[in-house]
């Protein structure tokens, strides 16, 4: 029997779907919008200010110390690869497994994944200080006749990380020419020309849907094991090293599933209030949601394992300074964020057990949000903890948080949020093309039961 | 209208099982045809192009993949030997730390042949639309271009109509060059 999701889009048509998907994008912005993308641009203009005194002062603004040189710039860039992480994952896997329902959140969160990758771009640069010659780190003829090292988990970042968005940006903008196609049908003026230029001349025809289709599944194959090699490599940046608490095999599982985790909560995070203020709630439904809380019980119980099996092999391991580490993490100097974190994302998602919060938008919403704070709260952990507790106790130091730094976490989550309010507002949140295979499916799947006598009342709901 | 600029008739169904029936007969008698439709299922893929499978897309990016791993390869050994610089005791040559880079390269040429080759082979960007295309079929209706010489339209309007077809009309080239001809 199909689930009730499942053959609930036969009752639609197909320029019912159009209608609904294309009315935010063609109605002029609203006051909501406008409100939201200016507070958005406030946070880019603090962060830009505070990144201003940066450049002029100098890297002691940050909070930077010896032995702490890496924390909330490199924080910020591993918890935005992260986010990063999970929306191609979730668009590709989910078309290779043919999952129903894929079209309620691959369009939101491929663009999810190419505006967080932009942002933790910025952050290796902003920790660079001399931000000016962040080209240095790509192999490129030059007059110091050097080439970058290609053994370092650094240099490997930058080809795990440009090639992650390449290929997600073209998984993303092609998978939309149908939809831009549409688009420039119905256009006047200067959107025309926009979206005439954006569709590339495509009208649907058999010839280029044959190759479309070979394309996509093609792209879709290529970007899952591409997702799983960009944070293993960001995960080495730190298990390469020989430090107590960052040197250690599980790591790349263990971040990439903590990836998936905390972009899965992120999707939650932008889909919720997309659903509600553009009224996708017939395309995006409670059973949809559901799906996607199910799945954060699965990768919360990976990242819960990891943090367990990285205490044990600590004390099993019987080396002092392994040991004294992970002591200092949970007892030392930021012990808050550590119970913080292992609250939000240990305990805190097994309310997803409860049938009443999956099917919560209040209670997916509040979930989502601490999973996020909690993710971030893991990397401010893993990084700085290690750093202020290394072997020697001569050595220990600590690190106290800026203004500064706050201002530019302020401002990447304003980069962010702007990046992502314009594209919902330019281009189709919901992908057209894929929604009404669903219905026609749906209508062929009706047919069927209602031959069979098997219609009305005999769907099995997704609970 | 002019007969030397008649290139054949277009139909448009609402109903896309009719439409693929209506479709399927107009190829199998042996016309050239070209579909459109607000989807692209694989239903109607392996129904009208059942070779589609053989798609040289695949080729390409397989070929995509192989170069950029090459290139990958090629630029880490040579520029490790250009600048010989020991770190941690390691062979200058140090193949297992390349392999990372000649995975991501391999997949990013892949995606670019990927992309290339579908361009190439859907024939886009383009600059012009289809004689034949109507914006309705991009929305909720589905459309069947048959081409044929000027003696044939009436055998095909009516054939089209008797396969379910909403509306039936007759597709010429537009001068000047302002529309592209349909494509085949």
């Amino acid at each position: 029997m199909p689930l009730r999701s499942e053959i609930e889009p036969a009752r639609f048509t197909l320029r019912e779907v159009s209608d609904e998907i294309l009315r935010p994008v063609e109605a002029p912005p609203s006051m909501r919008f406008l409100l939201g993308l200016a507070f958005s641009l406030l946070c880019v203009a603090i962060g830009v200010a505070a990144w201003g005194r940066q450049l002029y002062i100098g890297m002691g603004v940050s909070g930077l110390a010896w032995p702490v040189m890496w924390a909330m710039y490199i924080t910020c860039f591993v918890f935005w690869i992260g986010i990063a992480h999970s929306g191609t994952l979730i668009s590709a896997i989910l078309y290779l497994f043919r999952a129903k329902f894929r079209p309620s959140f691959s369009r939101a969160s491929e663009a999810m994944t190419i505006f967080a990758i932009a942002t933790a771009g910025l952050f290796p640069i902003l920790h660079l200080g001399r931000a000016w010659r962040f080209y240095w780190v790509f192999p490129y003829p030059n007059e110091r006749r050097i080439w970058v090292n290609f053994r370092s988990p650094l240099v490997l970042d930058i080809f795990a990380i440009s090639t992650y968005l390449t290929v997600s940006l073209i998984f993303w903008y092609l998978g939309m020419v149908p939809d831009f196609a549409e688009l420039r049908d119905r256009a006047l003026g200067w959107r025309r020309t926009l979206y005439g230029v954006l569709s590339l001349g495509w009208v649907g025809s058999l010839r280029q849907k044959a190759p479309f289709l070979k394309l996509y599944i093609l792209l879709a194959g290529l970007a899952t094991p591409l997702v799983l090699s960009v944070h293993t490599m960001v995960s080495w940046d730190f298990a390469l090293s020989l430090l107590p608490g960052w040197h250690e095999e599980i790591f790349p599982p263990y971040f990439v599933a903590g990836a998936i985790f905390s972009g899965l909560a992120m999707v939650l995070t932008l889909v919720i209030p997309l659903r509600h203020y553009f009224h996708f709630e017939n395309h995006i439904t409670m059973d949809h949601l559901e799906a996607l809380a199910k799945l954060i019980i699965l990768t919360s119980s990976i990242v819960a394992y990891s943090y367990a099996s990285e205490y044990f092999t600590a004390w099993y391991s019987g080396d002092t300074y392994e040991r004294t580490a992970y002591f200092l993490r949970a007892f030392g100097h930021y012990w808050k964020p550590f119970w913080i974190m292992s609250v939000c994302n240990v305990l805190v998602p097994l309310l997803f057990f409860f049938r009443r919060v999956r099917r919560s938008l209040v209670g997916l919403l509040v979930v989502s949000i601490l999973v996020n704070i909690g993710m971030f709260l893991e990397r401010l952990v893993i990084i700085v903890t290690t750093l202020a507790y290394s072997f020697d106790p001569g050595s220990w130091g600590l690190w106290h948080l800026t203004w500064v730094e706050v201002g530019i976490v302020i401002g990447s989550f304003g980069w962010f949020m702007t990046l992502f309010l314009l594209f919902v507002q330019f281009a189709p949140s919901l992908p057209i093309a894929e929604v009404k295979r669903d219905v026609l499916e749906a209508r062929d799947m009706v047919e069927t039961l209602t031959a069979a006598n098997l219609l009305p009342g005999e769907t099995v709901h997704a609970g | 209208m002019p007969a030397d600029r008649f290139v054949g008739v277009c139909a448009s169904f609402e109903d896309q099982k009719l439409w693929r029936a209506a479709t399927f007969a107009a190829q199998a008698s042996g016309q050239a045809i070209e579909a459109y439709g607000p989807v692209a299922d694989e239903q109607t893929m392996r129904l009208l192009r059942p070779h589609s499978t053989q798609n040289p897309v695949r080729l390409w990016t397989l070929l995509g993949g192989i170069f950029g791993g090459t290139i990958a390869f090629c630029m880490t050994i040579w520029m490790s030997r250009n600048w010989p610089l020991v770190v941690g005791g390691k062979p200058i040559v140090s193949w297992p730390p390349f392999i990372c880079i000649c995975f991501e390269m391999t997949v990013l040429y892949a995606s670019f042949a990927c992309m290339g080759s579908f361009l190439a082979y859907a024939r886009l960007p383009h600059l012009t639309l289809p004689a034949a295309y109507r914006p309705e079929f991009a929305v909720d209706h589905f459309g069947l271009f048959v081409a044929c010489a000027p003696i044939e339209a009436e055998h095909w309007q009516r054939q089209l109509i008797e396969q379910g077809a909403q509306w039936v009309w007759l597709i010429e080239n537009q001068p000047r060059g302002r529309l592209a001809l349909p494509t085949f």
